[in-house]
Formats: C-alpha cells, structure tokens, sequence
C-alpha cells in the first residue's frame, strides 16, 4: 500500500538505520533488535508497490553460493496471483535488490564472479517489459541497496559505503551517478562520531524531517522501528 | 596452479605422445651412434685391452652393497621414468598428483607446491616428457656406471633429482601433514632414493669396511623406531578399526586405496583386508609397532645375525604392507612410483650387505678400482647424461619463456578452422560513441570475438586474453585490432561497453574497440558470423557462443575458433593468449 507525499516533503537521504545502530550497538539493547536480520540470513525479501506486491527469492541453496540464483515474482494488483518476473539477460547469482517508486520497479544486480558492477533494469508495467540501466560501482549487500524518491531519484548504497544518486530514472538508466556521501563523511559528522559509526546497511530516499534523521543516526529509535521502511513508493515486509 | 584440463583430453596425450615418441627415436639414434663409436673403438684397439673394456679381467670388484643400490636403485628410476610414460601424466600430474598431496599440507607447503605446479601446467608436454627422460637417464646412468666419478656422479644426480621430486611432487613426503604413518609411505619414497644416491655417491673405498653398513643400519633403527613410536601415538585413530560407525585410520586408508582402478582381484583383496582391519584394528596397529620397533632395535645393534633376521623379516612385512596398504603405489594411471616398500627393501638390505663386506671385496686395492675404469661404461654412462639432458633441455627452454603452451588453448577449443573467407562487412559504434566499419580497419589484422558486457563468467576472461595477446604481440601489436562485439540483446548502449572496460582495464589499450549498435544492427553481425545470441530465462546470462575470429589486413577471415576459456586457469588463460598471437603472427605474414 503506497502512502501519499507528505505535506513537507523533502526527498532526504536517511541514513542506514540498521547500519548506524550495528555501530551504535553497544549503547542500548532497544538497537540490537532493530538490526535488520534479513540480511545475515538471506537477501530475499519483499515490498509493496502500488502495482502489486514484490517478492525476491534465493533459489538453490545458501545465500552465501555463487550456485544460487534469484527470483524476482509478484502478485498483481489486479489479479492476485504470482508471477515470475525476473528481469532478462543478467546472472542474478550475486543477488537482486529491488525498490519501488514513482509508479515503477528498480531492480539492481548485484555483482557475482567476474562481473564487478550492477547492472538495473526498471519496469513500470509490473514486470512485463524492463528497461536496463547501469550502476558502475557494486551495489552493497543489503535489500536496501536501492532507494527511489517520488520524483524518481534513485539512490544506491555502495559495497564501500559510498551512497550515490542518478537524478532521474534516465540518468540511472545511462549510468549517470553522482556521489552523495561516503561512509567516511558519516562517520566523521558529529551524529558519526557520537555513536561510532561503522557502517551503513540500506539507503532510503524519502520524505523525512530533520530531526527524526538524527534519531535514526543515534540510534535512539523507539522499540520496533523498522530499519528498512520504504518511502512513499512502498512499504517494505 | 593446474591446467584444468582433464587428463585423459585426447589433445594432451596426442601431443605427450608424440614429444615421446621424437624424443625416443633421438634417443635411439644417439644409441646407435655410441654403438658404431664402441664398435670403432674396438676395432682399433687389440682385444683384451683393459682400456677398452672389451673383457672383465681388469675390473676391480664393487662391493655388494653398493652394486644392490646402484642397480636397485638405477632399475627403480627406470620404473618410475615408465611410469611417468602414462598417458594421463602430462595432463593430470599437477592436478591429480601433485595438488592433492599437497592439499592437507600447511600454506607454506602448498604455496611451494602450487609455484612447481605452475610451471608444470605452463609446459604440460615438455615436463612430462623431461619427468620421463631424465628418470630413465638417471636410471640407465646409475646401472651402467659402475665404477668411478661417473658412477659416484650418477648417485649425485640421483640426490638432485630426488630432492626436487621429493619437494615438489610428494610435498616432502607429506612430513608436515598429519596423518604421517609408516605404512602408507612416509617420509616419502623418493627421499629413499635421495639417501640412496647419497650413498652411491661415497667414495668407492669406504664400501670396503663395514662402516657404511652400520651407519645405514643405525639411521633405519632410528628411522623404524620413531616410526613405531608415531604409529603408536594415541589419538592418531590407528589404535581404533572403526570410530562413530566410519573406518579408523588405517581402514579408512586401504578403502580409499581399493576404490582406485585396478584389477578385481587386487581391489578385491584390499577391501578384504580393509575389513579385517575394522575388526581388528586394534590388533593390526599393535602387529605393526612391535614390527617396526623391533626391526629398529634389531638395526640398532648392528649385529650381522640380528640384522640378518631383521632384515628378512622386514622384507617380508614390508612385501606385504606395499600390497595390502600401499596397493603396489603405481596402479590407476596416475601413479609415479612403486611407493616406499620396495626402495627401503633395497636400502636395508645393502645395509646389511655393507655390514659384512665379502672378503674379496675388503681386499680389493682402491688405487685399482680408481685406476681401471673400463671405456665402454664411461661412453654408455655419457649416453645415459644425454638422455637425461634430451629430456632436461626442452623443458629448460620452455621454462624461460614466461607464457603457456598453446596446446593447452587447443585442447580446450579444439583444433581452430584455418580458413581463406572474406569477412562479413559491418558499421558498429565503439565505446567512444564512433563509428567503426570492418572496412575502415582495412590494413590490420583483426582479432576479433563477442562479449556480454554484463557477463559474470567467460567473457571478462576473453577480454584478458585479448589484452594479454596484444601485450605479447610487442611492437607488432600496432597492426592489430582487438575487437569485441556486444553479444547481449538488451544491455547493449556504450555506457556497457564503457563500464566493462573499466571493469577489465581496457580503458587504455590503445588497439581496443569494444562494439555495439542497434539491435538490427548487432544482429545481422551476429547472424553474418554465426554467433547465436538469446535472452534466456529468469536469473540467467544471455546466451552465445564464443567466437574468435582472425582477420587479415585484406580483410579476409584466416581462422575461426572456439574463445570458451575453458577452465580458466593462470595457465589457459596464457595459452589462448600465445595462440591468438600465433594467429595474428600468421595473418600478418600472409598479407
């Protein structure tokens, strides 16, 4: 179920609320059990678009295979009934992330063997037809990887910590990245330092204030908060 | 450090064969020359000379101990160059031998391993035919010289090669492995032979007193009683015929060993006595210390008729721990050597030999010994040295040149097509978003093959190749192209083809050109060069298959072969790269 924008949204980068709490881990119990486990046991997931509701699944074995490959299925709005979805023409053995936003569906390759970038492909169509795009960095291990804004911005969290943004849809499907912040810059930030950043776990592109950022970045986050929610283009299981 | 080859691939044997096969016949003409130069020789000199060998009257007599490892040892170096004959050898030594033997090693061991293996698959031809001459050389070399610095010479050489066969092919004889038990070979077979040639190397003199013998006899009682202590070690699973349900150690060793093809009957009596052993593994570990520690007590006395008794007795065990436990140690196509038994059989009994000198021996003067050296054996023990440098010399001039056999590439994609075809014209955009026609590299070779950009497996590795042949093509690389064509329907703009030569470090290689179009555009090249390129289902790559071309500055395509890098090794990956150089070589002559 997609939510509506916000009154005052400003498309944000929230931080890795799983990650900084795995840096912050030490200072309270309540950030222990908001680590997402999702991602030590397995990267398949699932998330709610206004199309219909998206599953991923590892298909084979552990996680951990190169033997493995993924799946990408879902259940249509209007039919209610699954499907299999898979975007052609990509191993899909390291992995896919997906997010949803703006009406459409990013799916980003994770890199396996020799393949050492991520590889997208969009549909807008709920998985009829998909259009490629190009990510030239690794996308990092974690179902949060991808991140898209209303206005179709699209975030990537790195393998190295790095964050970047494509503007549009285009631009990511051109390859067109920038950098927005790197881990480095995080942990160096004063929210950084003051619960010892170590390292980020999803990207999130969404309307949110400045103050409940901070909350995320400390790790002060109240029992049961959901380190991987969506923005407005869905809501991640 | 393997080829990844199978070592049964009909190419590799053809090839080993063959390298076998010249080699031999040189060595067989070189035979035939020492013949004629022997039979000249005595044609000249009158018969009966003692320079000339022609009668035994002038030589002086070796001692026993010396002739039994001289001419033990010198057969056992035959047997192994045979063995090392086998077919599977060039192709499977590194992977089937060396590899697993090393495998349970620490790093450092295996580390060292992997380097010899390296070279081994870099030349898998030439150092299977060199393992097979220089062993038959050594063989014949120790045999034939029986007397003098060439026979002492020959021990040397023994030692040499022994120690390199010993590091390298045993992993010294698995002494940093655990499991290191007596009955199954340790400390390695060939450093019997090391110690062996050691001892043929001593001066011919100090055979005549028994103190060679009683050195030899003392180090096998030191030998066989740390063994029994080691066999006797709780909690090394010896003691126990079957622990939690599976076979002991002992048990679990001789099943392996059966499973290896060999005859029926012989596997049949192994797995007869592997089963004995699980009963009664307790017993069978208590019969082998008692054994092994009273044959190194019984050494250590150096006492002819206890050493007599011992040594008798420890043929017989040792003749049947090389058939029930070590299964002869040269069955299954692979193997190298007849395993330790038989090599330590030799060298305590030339002990024993060596602890009483016959008379006639301690009499003999060692000024004659030194002083009558018959010619004949010197010329057969130089034609033995040739033999050995026959197999040695190839194999030192492929190990200078840094890169792999082509055979290796041929193996893996099969003999490539030799053809004379006007190539098929096209107009493609390169990574830089030019436009590049067949016809304006008119002028150049082409190398030229078809590469997914999202590709996970075999097409970065064709890319290297491609790279690495144009490295080793040096200056002539300017008159070359390497060309890729997208082969992937839908990830196919230049902002792929650009981040896959970032990804590969194509960027600057200045003859690259990766190519890429429209997708009627891409697939009429597809098409024209019979490549078949699809999307298949969820989760898998595009389909297509690897292609290389070589095209000729005329433009006209002089071979077709298969680019599927196989393996992937270090070493196929060199090989693909000196055969598409070779080829490029090729097509730029004829122009």
């Amino acid at each position: 179920m997609s939510r509506g924008p916000a009154p005052r949204i400003r498309v944000g980068l929230a931080l890795a609320c799983a990650g900084l709490a795995a840096g912050c881990g030490a200072r309270t119990a309540t950030v222990a059990v908001t680590r997402p486990s999702a991602v030590t046991a397995s990267l398949s997931t699932s998330l709610t678009t206004a199309q219909g509701t998206w599953a991923i699944a590892v298909m084979g074995g552990s996680a951990a295979s190169h033997n493995n490959f993924w799946q990408l299925f879902v259940r249509r709005a209007n039919t209610g009934r699954w499907s299999l979805v898979t975007p052609e023409g990509v191993a899909d053995n390291g992995g896919l992330v997906a997010a949803g936003g703006n009406g459409s569906l990013v799916v980003g390759f994770r890199p396996s063997q020799e393949l050492a970038y991520s590889p997208l492909a969009t549909s807008t169509d709920t998985g009829l037809n998909w259009t490629p795009g190009l990510l030239d960095a690794a996308l990092a291990d974690t179902p949060g990887a991808i991140a898209v804004g209303p206005s179709g911005r699209t975030l990537a969290l790195l393998q190295d910590g790095t964050i970047e943004a494509a503007p549009t849809a285009d631009d990511a499907a051109a390859g067109q990245w920038v950098p927005l912040a790197t881990l480095k810059a995080l942990a160096a930030s004063a929210p950084g330092r003051s619960c010892g950043l170590k390292g980020m776990t999803a990207s999130r592109s969404a309307p949110i204030r400045t103050r409940s950022r901070r909350e995320a970045a400390c790790g002060r986050v109240r029992p049961g908060f959901s380190p991987t929610p969506a923005g407005p283009g869905g809501r991640r299981d | 450090m393997n080829s990844g080859l199978s070592p049964s691939d009909p190419t590799l044997v053809a090839a080993f064969r063959s390298a076998l096969l010249h080699q031999g016949a040189i060595a067989l003409l070189m035979f035939v020359f020492l013949c004629l130069l022997w039979a000249t020789a005595r044609t000249w000199r009158p018969a009966g000379s003692p320079e000339t060998g022609g009668a035994t009257a002038g030589e002086p007599t070796e001692a026993r101990a010396r002739w039994l490892l001289r001419t033990g040892f010198g057969v056992l170096w035959i047997f192994d160059g045979i063995l090392q004959a086998q077919p599977k050898m060039a192709g499977g030594l590194a992977t089937q031998v060396m590899e697993p033997i090393a495998a349970s090693s620490p790093g450092w061991v295996q580390h060292l391993v992997n380097w010899g293996g390296t070279a081994w698959s870099y030349h898998p031809i030439q150092a299977g035919a060199a393992s097979v001459w220089i062993q038959v050389g050594i063989g014949t070399w120790l045999i034939v010289a029986v007397h003098g610095p060439w026979s002492r010479l020959a021990g040397a050489a023994s030692v040499t090669w022994g120690l390199i066969v010993w590091v390298f092919g045993e992993s010294f004889g698995g002494i940093f492995a655990p499991g290191l038990s007596w009955l199954t070979g340790a400390p390695g077979a060939v450093l019997i032979y090391v110690v062996a040639g050691a001892l043929i190397a001593l001066p011919e003199g100090a055979w005549r007193v028994s103190r060679p013998g009683r050195l030899v006899l003392a180090g096998l009682g030191v030998f066989f009683a740390a063994m029994a202590v080691l066999q006797a070690w709780p909690g090394r699973g010896f003691w126990q015929g079957s622990a939690g349900g599976r076979p002991g150690t002992l048990s679990g060793m001789v099943t392996e060993m059966a499973g290896a093809p060999q005859p029926h009957f012989l596997s049949s009596l192994l797995s007869g006595f592997a089963s004995f052993a699980t009963r009664y593994g307790f017993a069978v570990n208590l019969v082998v210390v008692i054994a092994l520690a009273a044959m190194g007590a019984a050494f250590l006395t150096g006492r002819p008729r206890l050493v007599r008794y011992a040594m008798w007795s420890g043929i017989v065990f040792c003749l049947a721990d090389w058939v029930l436990v070590q299964d002869f140690g040269f069955l299954g196509g692979l193997g190298t050597d007849p395993n330790s038994m038989i090599p330590l059989i030799v060298l305590f009994s030339a002990g024993y030999l060596a602890l009483t000198p016959a008379a006639q021996e301690a009499e003999t003067p060692a000024r004659a010994t030194e002083a009558k050296r018959p010619r004949a054996r010197s010329v057969a023990a130089a034609g033995a040295l040739a033999v050995i440098l026959l197999g040695a010399a190839p194999m030192a001039a492929a190990a200078v040149n840094r890169t792999a056999d082509p055979i290796l590439a041929l193996a893996i994609s099969g003999n490539s097509t030799s053809l004379n075809l006007p190539a098929p014209g096209f107009s493609l955009t390169d990574q830089n978003g030019r436009t590049v026609s067949l016809a304006s590299l008119r002028g150049k070779v082409v190398l030229m093959t078809f590469l997914d950009p999202v590709c996970t497996s075999d097409c970065p590795i064709i890319a290297q190749e491609l790279k690495q042949t144009g490295q080793m093509l040096g200056a002539q690389a300017k008159n070359v192209e390497l060309v890729a064509v997208v082969a992937n329907p839908t990830y196919r703009s230049t902002a792929f083809t650009r981040a896959f030569d970032r990804q590969e470090g194509l960027t600057t290689v200045p003859n690259w050109l990766y190519l890429t179009g429209s997708l009627s555009q891409l697939g009429a090249v597809w098409r024209h060069y019979g490549v078949a390129v699809e999307n298949l289902p969820a989760g898998a790559m595009a389909a297509h298959n690897d292609l290389a071309v070589v095209i000729d500055p005329a433009g006209r395509i002089r071979q077709e072969l298969s680019s599927d890098p196989g393996p992937a090794t270090v070493s196929t990956r060199s090989s693909f790269s000196v055969l598409l150089g070779q080829y490029a070589r090729q097509a730029l002559r004829q122009s």
